[in-house]
């Protein structure tokens, strides 16, 4: 009950992104990947780097790969996974990132995020950051991510 | 009736003794419970940390005011330490955001607290470029940089570690320890914070420490 429900509020949604998409016939046509709450975390000043997040979801019937992404506020653009193990924090550039068949990807805290790095100015709360991400079948998607300011306290939100 | 309120008469007494015996009793676990473990495991704890930080005191660092101090020049106030670096896109930004937090959480009391934001990749992190970072977030916070050799013996006095992850080109980033050490106003490491702790829990430590 509640799976099909989220299925359906889920098709609602790609619908509604390949409807209100301004892309051409052709890229639409293949646009199986939706990218549901965007977000960069607000930096510090002089902080060179930024993270990105996102859900992805693929709504095609075969498998796709998240291979790269790009944007004009970033000098470089790295897909990274951080982890923690006994207090210490790892970070490593991951090849890609997998997004099932009907299925879908967390990008969030504590884990898989897009890296911008040589960030051209501090990302502020409030401001949009244009971002295309390439994918293996899907191709090239572009995204708007919000920048908005980290939540702290280990998910308890002020 | 008389015989019904003669009957209970006897037996309230030792009904209301028991009940009574039973509260102290009650009471005394309570207290224990509550404050004897708590009490003994923030002793045992302080203990725990005891050999952090010792032998530091002579690691000459840089502070993002450009001056020039050693480690024992911080102490005197309760300070919450931290090992990080600017290009860092997730960990120390949230690690400071959540200090500061916790601080505004606890108000005047916690007014006297510094942070040291100590910079595990030196070579990027002037002075300039942490007072630029740390900034935003008022006097209370200082970042420090310095020698790699200087800042090593802190890093592995504080137990902790970091190295160098080559990204593309020749650019890299830091693995580093994520944890915000609690340093009284004597220099000694009282307790620890791990990444991702509970807000509440930060800011009945960060009390503690400051002794509010």
């Amino acid at each position: 009950m509640q799976i099909s429900r989220i299925h359906f509020i889920a098709m609602l949604a790609a619908l509604t992104v390949i409807a209100c998409s301004p892309a051409s016939d052709a890229q639409s046509a293949r646009n199986t990947i939706a990218a549901e709450d965007p977000w960069i975390a607000a930096t510090n000043p002089g902080a060179g780097v930024g993270g990105g997040y996102v859900t992805l979801r693929n709504t095609g019937a075969t498998a796709d790969r998240l291979i790269s992404a790009s944007s004009s506020r970033a000098g470089r653009v790295e897909l990274h996974e951080m982890s923690m193990t006994g207090g210490m924090m790892r970070m490593r550039p991951v090849a890609g990132i997998d997004v099932p068949a009907g299925g879908s990807v967390s990008l969030a805290p504590g884990g898989l995020h897009i890296m911008f790095i040589d960030i051209d100015a501090q990302f502020e709360n409030g401001q949009r950051v244009p971002v295309t991400l390439h994918f293996e079948h899907a191709g090239a998607v572009d995204v708007v991510f919000a920048v908005r300011t980290r939540p702290v306290g280990g998910g308890h939100e002020h | 009736m008389n015989t019904e309120t003669r009957r209970f008469r006897w037996t309230d007494w030792p009904v209301l003794a028991i009940a009574g015996l039973a509260a102290v009793l009650a009471v005394l676990v309570i207290l224990y419970v509550n404050t004897a473990p708590r009490t003994a495991a923030r002793s045992e704890r302080a203990t725990q940390f005891s050999h952090f930080a010792q032998g530091v005191d002579d690691v000459a660092l840089t502070d993002s005011s450009g001056a020039q101090l050693t480690w024992a020049d911080l102490n005197g106030k309760p300070r919450l330490v931290f090992f990080g670096f600017t290009n860092c896109p997730e960990i120390c930004p949230t690690t400071i955001a959540e200090m500061s937090a916790a601080i505004e959480a606890i108000g005047p009391a916690a007014r006297q607290i510094e942070v040291d934001f100590v910079s595990v990749d030196p070579a990027r992190d002037t002075p300039d470029h942490l007072a630029v970072y740390m900034e935003s977030f008022g006097p209370q916070f200082r970042g420090l940089t310095g020698d790699r050799a200087q800042i090593d013996r802190l890093v592995s006095a504080f137990r902790a570690s970091y190295e160098y992850v080559p990204t593309e080109g020749d650019d890299y980033t830091v693995n580093h320890t994520a944890i915000t050490y609690l340093v009284n106003a004597e220099g000694r490491v009282v307790d620890i914070i791990g990444y991702g702790s509970p807000h509440e829990r930060t800011v009945a430590q960060i009390r503690a420490l400051v002794g509010a």
